[in-house]
């Protein structure tokens, strides 16, 4: 059952020489229940996608050139109106960082009980017991001190985790975790994506949770789309796709993320290829990594590899796939 | 907080003898011989010697400038020898006519300048920011005498309106005095309101506000507007200052009996010490204005109390 | 010649600076010419032809001693560029030494020149110039003095403020480990890096200066008459404000236009050099798009 559908996502800055495609043309679904992971360097798209669906991307400056988000039968993005029925009611939002999340002169409490009374229309006494309780839920220990505290007077783990019970507050279908926590050091990070893992299943929630760390989407995410430049380069099965990746630029993460794990020296990625330089290529015409694709072959510059569906349901875009399968080899890695 | 209260206190210190030492400085700075140019050529040498001893002249500077502080504490400003009345007397008579013209450029100023300049920063994009924008730099480039002028013009000579001169028509008397002055700088208000929204409207709280599916309007008031108006109101420290300067002119115009027009006519009448109190005066309340400026801004920026004090906290602007 | 091209298309992009730079332009032209531009002396009286109203010969009109108000307005912008433009000259320097000095040794002196400064700063600005000229006399370069003395103070924060923000980038660390002494360092890295928001400041603080001389004058403090300063002008209409309003018309829409003028510029340019600005995208939110 999907309980999210994105259909063909385009989404562009308007600079002053020419627009930037953040988010070019990608089509996603949620399903009931799981946790799909949107993995990619920084750069590639995954918190445009993210506040698109949210409907933030005019609030952050950006175009929606095309595309449909499908929830509950509609597509919210067709008016602003469907998006004030669902955000922080049904679908919630965990940004990347939490300090600058919150406003600076309210208490913390404030600032989640103002959700409750606002979409649940809750009492003054109900909102401070449903507060306590709330900031409970995500394992703080003082949670009536917590809330009458400052963001400048709490640490950046404490913070995340009330920006989770946040996202909680409404008992909402779908959290969408920008890279959560992924600025506090690796043990708070993974309290914070466990504790996040626990409720999800708790509450039978569904999770698109953004991470630029294999380990992480490995270890917490059924699904996962590998995104580059925009696109989306490969999607499947987790386990599928971190065990026998097909895309190139799967492959070479896969490799980083590797050398790192084990401390190696040589450095994985392909030919490197600072973002500066990727700026000034002309609209890819062709494959957005081929620029770096070691396996880059004429075709790739030229045109746009179409997204082919593999046997065991794997979404591939990728020219050598393609090649592979016209000689009549599908499979030929598998 | 105490804390914070009684370090800026003591950094009043300093200010405070910085202004008195300026302010008696005035007296020795006037080319030739200050009580000749004050009381003529052909004053007799009896008073001539008073009014010297009187001035504190006799004496050398740093006693003067000590006499001067001691004054203070006693509510002492000199004494004014073409008036023939002590200098605190003469001011206070003048304050009211001041005061009521400030209050009414304040409520203008703030009724103006500050919705004007957070609807332009919520429209910026639409043509009707565009416009209060660009309305906002040409009202700012009006000097408050020259408003005054035009404004006298207009809408009390052409139209008829309001009283164009003197204080004896109530309030109304204070209408377009107080339009002359508070207009130009609520166009300042509205220039920083809109900057500082607009840079809020960017800050990361406000897009997570909206996420959270927060109304709009809640949004713009209870998140935006408050974190908006904190550098608004830090400036207001700014009007009185500006205020203080515009009296004279605007005054002067008006023909209202207030500090400015005091300003004006003991300039004409060579009244140095009339001149002197005034300008301490004023720098007192605007020093004090700024104290309490930041005592506000420290409540309602829970940030503040535990960072500034002390080093880089900006006097005036 | 793209450098030229450039500054076009930049004037073309930011308009403030397009209107700003163009009536800067027209008052500076009109302040240089202004012997080729006013068809009379400014101070050549004709009393037959006292108070006329504007149109036929007299464009402007002229005032109670037949005096020609163009000729008077077009000789008014000398004296308050020339004013505005020593004010800043000298305010600026005294600021920029001081300012420097601060920020870059910091400890005592910039304590000593701070506090300094905040007891100026404490003051009203334009009250202090008038109490301080009021003492001095008027005059032309009493006025430049005083004004001087009362805003190098907002000029030495500034710069000060600059100077520490850009002492502590790395590329002074590296200045200083490859051998640049003070002098240099201050001279050809730090100088050059902290003028951009001072030169957007200096071009609204000239509409400041400004309108402080119109209105020194104006109150009898500065030029004194028959000197065809706005402000003079502007106190000498007040007595036909209702029965000759063009005598209060022309400078004050000249002293309006000049400090619009510089106070786009300075706009213009803030906008310019501000790169934040250009970056800014501003939250929209709600029914029109989306
Ligand atoms: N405000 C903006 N203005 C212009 N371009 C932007 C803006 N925000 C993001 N981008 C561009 O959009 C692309 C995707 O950014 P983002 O979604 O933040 O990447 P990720 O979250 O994957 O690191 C990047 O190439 C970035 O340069
Ligand atoms: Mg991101």
């Amino acid at each position: 059952m999907e309980i999210l559908k994105v259909n063909d996502l385009t989404v562009y800055f308007d600079t002053r020489c020419r627009p930037v495609k953040a988010v070019d043309g990608i089509s996603f679904a949620l399903r009931r229940g799981e946790t799909l992971g949107i993995v990619g360097e920084s750069g590639s798209g995954k918190s445009v996608t993210a506040l698109t669906v949210m409907g933030l991307a005019q609030s952050i400056g950006a175009r929606i050139v095309s595309g449909e988000v499908w929830y509950d039968g509609k597509n919210l993005l067709s008016s602003q109106d469907l998006y004030r029925q669902v955000r922080g009611k049904k679908i919630s939002y965990i940004p990347q960082e939490a300090a600058p999340a919150l406003n600076p002169v309210l208490q913390v409490g404030k600032q989640l009980g103002e959700m409750l009374s606002v979409h649940l229309g809750l009492s003054a006494g109900d909102v401070r017991r449903k507060t306590a309780q709330l900031l409970e839920t995500v394992e703080l220990p003082q949670p009536e001190l917590v809330a009458r505290l400052y963001p400048h007077q709490l640490s950046g783990g404490i913070l995340q985790r009330v920006l989770l019970a946040m996202a909680l507050s409404c008992g909402p279908d779908i959290i969408i975790a920008d890279e959560p926590a992924s600025s506090l050091d690796t043990t708070i990070q993974a309290q914070i994506l466990r504790l996040l893992g626990t409720i999800k299943a708790r509450e039978g929630l569904s999770l698109i949770l953004i991470a630029h760390d294999l380990g992480v989407i490995y270890q917490n995410c059924d699904r996962v789309l590998i995104m580059y430049g925009g696109r989306i380069m490969e999607a499947g099965l987790t386990s599928q796709i971190l065990e026998n990746p097909l895309h190139p630029y799967t492959v070479s993460l896969l490799e980083t993320y590797r050398c790192l794990e084990e401390g190696m020296k040589q450095p994985g990625l392909t030919k490197s290829c600072p973002p500066a330089s990727r700026e000034n290529i002309p609209d890819a015409l062709g494959c957005v990594f081929a620029y770096r694709c070691q396996r880059a072959m004429d075709i790739c510059f030229l045109k746009k590899a179409p997204s082919l569906t593999l046997d065991d349901g794997r979404t591939v875009s990728c020219h050598h796939l393609l090649h592979l399968r016209q000689d009549g080899n599908p499979d030929a890695r598998m | 907080m105490v804390r914070f209260i009684v370090k800026r206190l003591l950094a009043l210190i300093p200010i405070l003898l910085g202004i008195s030492f300026v302010s008696s400085m005035l007296f020795y700075i006037v080319p030739g011989d200050i009580v000749t140019v004050m009381l003529g050529q052909h004053v007799d040498p009896l008073t001539y010697a008073n009014v010297r001893k009187a001035l504190g002249l006799d004496l050398p500077f740093w006693e003067n400038f000590i006499r001067f502080i001691q004054g203070v504490f006693c509510g002492d400003l000199g004494y004014s020898y073409i008036q023939q009345r002590p200098v605190n007397q003469i001011i206070l008579e003048a304050v009211p006519v001041s005061v009521k013209m400030g209050i009414m450029a304040l409520l203008i100023n703030i009724i103006v300048g500050i919705p004007a300049g957070i609807l332009a920063a919520i429209n910026d994009k639409r043509i009707s920011g565009r416009v209060l924008n660009s309305s906002s730099i040409i009202i700012f480039s009006f000097p408050a005498f020259i408003a005054a002028m035009f404004m006298q013009l207009i809408l009390g000579v052409k139209l008829g309106w309001f009283p164009v001169s003197g204080s004896e028509k109530g309030m109304l008397s204070y209408v377009l005095p107080g339009l002359a002055l508070g207009l130009p700088l609520s166009a300042v208000n509205a220039r920083l309101a809109r900057a500082s929204m607009l840079e809020v409207m960017t800050q990361e709280y406000i897009i997570s506000a909206i996420s959270r599916g927060l109304p709009y309007r809640r949004v713009i008031i209870k998140h935006g507007l408050r974190n908006a108006l904190i550098p608004v109101l830090t400036n207001f420290g700014m009007f009185v200052g500006a205020f203080m300067s515009g009296f004279v002119l605007t005054e002067t115009v008006f023909n209202l009996p207030g500090m400015g027009r005091l300003v004006f006519s003991a300039i004409n009448a060579r009244d140095f010490p009339v001149l002197r109190g005034i300008l301490f005066i004023s720098a007192l309340f605007a020093v004090l204005t700024n104290l309490l400026v930041d005592l506000i801004y420290a409540r309602l920026d829970p940030r503040i109390a535990t960072v500034i004090v002390g080093e880089n906290t900006d006097a005036a602007g | 010649m793209p450098p030229v091209r450039r500054f076009i298309r930049i004037l073309l992009t930011v308009k403030p600076l397009l209107w700003g730079t163009m009536i800067a332009a027209v008052i500076s032209a009109a302040s240089v010419l202004a012997p080729l531009i006013s068809p009379v002396d400014p101070l050549a009286q004709d009393l037959s032809a006292s108070l006329s109203a504007p149109g036929g010969q007299w464009i402007l009109g002229t005032d109670a001693l037949g005096r020609d108000v163009f000729s008077r307005v077009v000789y008014g912008s000398r004296i308050s560029l020339a004013f505005a433009f020593w004010v800043l000259t000298l305010s600026l320097l005294t600021g920029t030494v001081l300012g420097t000095v601060a920020g870059y040794f910091g400890g005592i002196v910039d304590s000593v020149i701070m506090r300094v400064s905040d007891i100026f700063l404490s003051f009203p600005s334009l009250l202090l110039a008038m109490i301080i000229t009021a003492f001095t006399g008027p005059g032309m370069v009493n006025l430049v003095g005083v004004f001087v003395v009362v805003y190098w103070a907002v000029f030495a924060r500034l710069i000060r403020g600059q100077v520490i923000s850009i002492k502590s980038m790395p590329y002074i660390d590296a200045a200083r480990i490859a051998g640049t002494g003070p002098f240099g360092i201050i001279t050809k890295h730090l100088l050059p890096n902290c003028f951009s928001p001072v030169i957007a400041y200096g071009a609204m603080m000239m509409g400041d200066f400004i309108i402080g001389e119109t209105a020194l004058s104006f109150l009898g403090l500065g030029i004194q008459p028959p000197k065809p300063s706005w402000g003079v002008m502007l106190a000498d209409a007040r007595n036909y404000l209702f029965t000759a309003p063009w005598l209060m018309l022309a400078p004050g829409f000249a002293v309006l236009i000049t400090v619009l003028g510089f106070n786009l510029l300075g706009d213009g340019l803030g906008y310019l050099l501000n790169p934040k600005q250009h970056e800014r995208v501003g939250v929209s939110y709600g029914n029109t798009e989306g």
